[in-house]
């Protein structure tokens, strides 16, 4: 395994200390993209600051924010690709770039009840792992479906089709909690 | 499809929305179950291989010897020609010698011995089918314990999604009609291996039970050596406390 980057003894310094300060925040979303599941998460959040220390010449310049918003969207990406080998990841690390801001929610919109959440999250825990994907990446990281069916290496119809499914099944989890509740959800459209 | 666009951006908008405050509730929740410590000592050890400073500790063995694993004893004195032999024998001859050796390593990991018969066999199947890409086939035991504790993690992970769904009481330690599998019935020592985090079971049934090196734990497992070691220290500190507790 040929490393040509070797990481000096500061940046290890620096990069525990960027450890000690992301990393349990980073784990939770990491948790809720793996769906609970532990071991995976640690995985991804291992993976993120090795990923990172690969590039932490570039990073260590950035604005807490910014270095944040990279951390969460690079494991994203990896757990997107389904941790993909590492080598793979690695040429892949330039393209990526933090998109994470735009996602925030607008508090002053509508907040859903505890229970529609509930259900939302039981229903996403259970999907099959490729719906999952995709949805994550479509509503939770706000990617196109064009986007998606790059990042997966998938055709874009599949994605759709797979969005479609899941849609459906979310939709149907808010109820009376869904503003543009029609009178027949399913019965006009399919 | 009726007016399909504007309804599912709205809808789009609506989910995003959705998992934007399961977001919000749940990482928080999950953030303060993080094992901080564990997490640093695996990242501190990642970073310990990879620093300059270390660069000079890399054993410079690049030229010469092989000499890295003895536990592939078994299989280097069976594949004196590897040209000659075709996936057919190969597999057999490897199954003969190390189903169950795999068999019991699986069964340490997924806990019970007909899941981990069939994981290994799986494995057997997935190498018979990828044999021409196996250039080595001294790495074929190294692709078998890697593949086997693949599968057995998608076993439990799996199974997680359908213990949720209906929780029934937790399996229990396979039966002891496998010769093998009775030496491990100390019962203590097994309960207390169940309560571990996933990686560190891991790494403590390859260790001890496979009898494995770091060398061989790490390619098994895909994570550093230093990771190895640092899952290893910190399992044996739990179990070693958990015991006591009960003595």
């Amino acid at each position: 395994m040929g490393d040509d980057h070797r990481i000096t003894p500061h940046d290890a310094a620096e990069l525990v200390a960027c450890f000690r300060a992301h990393a349990s925040l980073l784990f939770g979303h990491a948790c809720v993209l793996a769906r609970g599941d532990r071991a995976l998460a640690d995985d991804l959040v291992q993976a993120t600051f090795e990923a990172a220390a690969r590039v932490w010449q570039t990073l260590r310049g950035l604005a807490e924010e910014q270095l944040r918003g990279w951390l969460r969207s690079t494991l994203a990406n990896i757990a997107a690709s389904g941790f993909r080998r590492e080598a793979a990841f690695r040429d892949r690390l330039p393209q990526i770039e933090p998109r994470y801001r735009e996602t925030q929610a607008d508090p002053s919109e509508q907040a859903f009840s505890a229970i529609a959440l509930e259900r939302c999250w039981r229903i996403i825990r259970e999907m099959p792992k490729g719906q999952h994907v995709v949805a994550v990446l479509r509503w939770q990281l706000g990617m196109k479906e064009a986007e998606i069916a790059a990042v997966l290496g998938i055709a874009e119809p599949t994605v759709s089709a797979q969005l479609h499914q899941a849609r459906r099944k979310l939709i149907e989890q808010l109820g009376p909690d869904h503003p543009f509740a029609r009178d027949d959800p399913e019965g006009g459209s399919s | 499809m009726s007016g399909g666009g504007d309804a599912s951006a709205h809808e789009d908008a609506l989910l995003s929305r959705v998992y934007q405050q399961i977001a919000e509730v749940r990482e928080p929740q999950f953030a303060a179950g993080y094992d901080l410590e564990g997490g640093l000592d695996q990242y501190r050890a990642w970073l310990g291989e990879h620093t300059v400073a270390a660069a000079s500790v890399t054993p410079a063995v690049e030229d010469g010897q092989t000499s890295t694993a003895d536990v592939t004893m078994p299989l280097r004195a069976v594949a004196t020609e590897p040209g000659a032999w075709s996936a057919d024998l190969a597999v057999i001859e490897l199954y003969s010698v190390q189903y169950k050796a795999l068999v019991r390593l699986a069964a340490m990991l997924v806990r019970d011995t007909s899941t981990a018969e069939e994981v290994v066999q799986d494995a057997f199947i997935a190498m018979h089918d990828g044999w021409h890409r196996l250039k080595d086939s001294e790495k074929a035991l190294a692709y078998l314990r890697q593949a086997v504790v693949n599968r057995s993690r998608s076993v439990l992970r799996h199974r997680v999604v359908v213990e949720k769904n209906a929780p029934k009481p937790a399996p229990d330690m396979p039966s002891a009609e496998h010769g093998a599998m009775a030496l491990l019935e100390r019962s203590a020592v097994i309960a207390a291996l169940r309560d571990l985090p996933e990686r560190q079971r891991e790494a403590i049934v390859l260790r001890y039970y496979a009898d494995l090196s770091e060398a061989d734990i790490a390619a098994a497992m895909r994570i550093s050596r230093g990771a190895v070691k640092s899952h290893t220290a910190r399992a044996m500190a739990s179990l070693k406390a958990a015991l006591e507790q009960d003595a």
